[in-house]
């Protein structure tokens, strides 16, 4: 071993971990031969001695019982702060869960904000009969109620909630000529619309308004059949 | 009833992240002594050292959370905080540690009449009171990352690969810093135990 090899490791000697045996070994053997490894050697061990001495004079200097005190103090301190954040967090945490579930009712149980299902409407004459066109009084429609059936609230929700607000009154259904007369019956989707007095005969309405009410939006209910044409209809006021 | 002398370091932080002040105690009974010794070790003011160690644990109290056994163990985390902590010391102080290598002429004198160098191995009186407060000195003026390494492994005692979890380097530089900073540490005292030598010999011929 040379001098230089033995100045990498001679600082490990004391340490189990810095040089491994047959190292140490041979490094050991040069030292007992130079003279320079071995008063470097020397100086060495004098300085870990020596600090090792340091060390334990430190040991005795340890005077930090006065700060227990201090920090018993900041650790209840911390202690309570945390147990303050945990109670409103957890306050946070209902209030959020309780208005979520507040929501959840609000919008299940509020027809408008739940979800519009449309099924096929079938009208029969039983409970629809379907009058005479010529019969019909645009101007002036039935002062009656409209025939609520569930389906028809189901089918019509904003006309449903509407209802609740102010009263509809609705006129019987006119077939219209798409409609076959024949059994009285008709089949299909009730629509709302709105449309002027004059585009009535352009749905096979056989009257029209004239005058400054050809210009007037009439509502009116629609039932559309499979083929998509109009086949009665009914007005709305 | 838990007997928490006999608890591990991570048991204990366990037990002080659930309020338990008793665990928070023991495990600063038991580590206060090698964080007050490095932070000693690291600037030699008691000030700074008290200062510190309140720092490190007050840190504890708050950031428990922080501690994470895969990373390491709580004395290594320990002496992160204290280190974090130092170096902001050391940067908002910048202390000025002087050393000029003499004794002040008042202090152990009893001990300077008695000491006579041994000049084949002129280290070998260092265990003396007068040089070790030498030796402290010279430590002290040692560069930061050599006197880390050398607090860390010889005063402490700390294996290689705890401090370097704590200066956060590879292992292998520790290793340089620490064969450094010695070899600084013995450049030191040399000089000063060979001033020390012609004064005696000045006072000799007087």
């Amino acid at each position: 071993m040379e001098c230089r090899e033995c100045d990498s490791i001679i600082h490990d000697f004391m340490r189990a971990q810095g040089a491994d045996e047959e190292l140490r070994t041979k490094a050991f053997d040069h030292i007992i031969r130079c003279a320079r490894c071995e008063a470097r050697f020397s100086n060495i061990r004098s300085l870990e001695k020596a600090l090792r001495a340091l060390a334990e004079t430190m040991d005795s200097e340890r005077s930090a019982a006065h700060l227990e005190p201090v920090l018993r103090a900041v650790f209840q301190q911390q202690k309570r702060a945390r147990l303050r954040a945990r109670s409103f967090a957890s306050r946070v945490a209902i209030g959020m869960a309780a208005s979520m579930l507040l929501s959840i009712g609000l919008v299940s149980w509020h027809p408008t904000f739940g979800p519009v299902r449309k099924p096929p409407i079938v009208v029969t004459p039983g409970q629809l009969p379907l009058a005479d066109a010529s019969n019909a009084q645009i101007p002036e429609p039935v002062a009656a109620p409209a025939p609520e059936t569930p389906r028809h609230r189901k089918s019509r929700p904003r006309v449903a909630a509407q209802s609740r607000n102010t009263e509809e009154f609705v006129t019987a259904f006119y077939p219209l000529p798409y409609a076959e007369s024949s059994n009285h019956t008709v089949s299909g989707e009730i629509v709302r619309v709105k449309l002027r007095g004059s585009a009535l005969p352009g749905i096979g309405f056989p009257m029209a308004l004239n005058g400054e009410r050809a210009s007037e939006q009439i509502t009116a209910d629609l039932i559309i059949g499979e083929n998509g044409l109009p086949l009665a209809i009914r007005f709305v006021r | 009833m838990i007997l928490r002398s006999h608890l591990t370091d991570e048991a204990l932080v366990d037990l002080m992240r659930g309020g338990d002040e008793e665990a928070f105690i023991s495990l600063y009974r038991r580590r206060q002594p090698d964080i007050h010794r490095y932070v000693l070790g690291m600037s030699n003011s008691r000030m700074m050292t008290e200062d510190v160690t309140q720092e490190v644990f007050v840190n504890l109290i708050h950031h428990a959370d922080r501690f994470d056994p895969a990373r390491g163990s709580v004395r290594s985390f320990l002496y992160g905080i204290a280190r974090n902590c130092l170096l902001q010391h050391f940067e908002r102080e910048r202390p000025y540690v002087p050393y000029d290598g003499d004794i002040a002429e008042n202090e152990s004198s009893a001990l300077r009449k008695a000491w006579r160098p041994d000049l084949t191995n002129p280290l070998a009186q260092l265990t003396t009171a007068e040089l070790l407060d030498d030796l402290r000195q010279a430590v002290l003026t040692l560069p930061l990352k050599y006197r880390e390494a050398v607090v860390l492994c010889d005063l402490q005692e700390m294996d290689y690969v705890d401090a370097a979890a704590v200066m956060r380097c590879p292992v292998g530089t520790v290793r340089s810093r620490l064969h450094r900073g010695r070899e600084l540490l013995v450049q030191k005292l040399k000089s000063s135990v060979a001033a020390k030598d012609r004064e005696v010999r000045k006072r000799a011929c007087c």
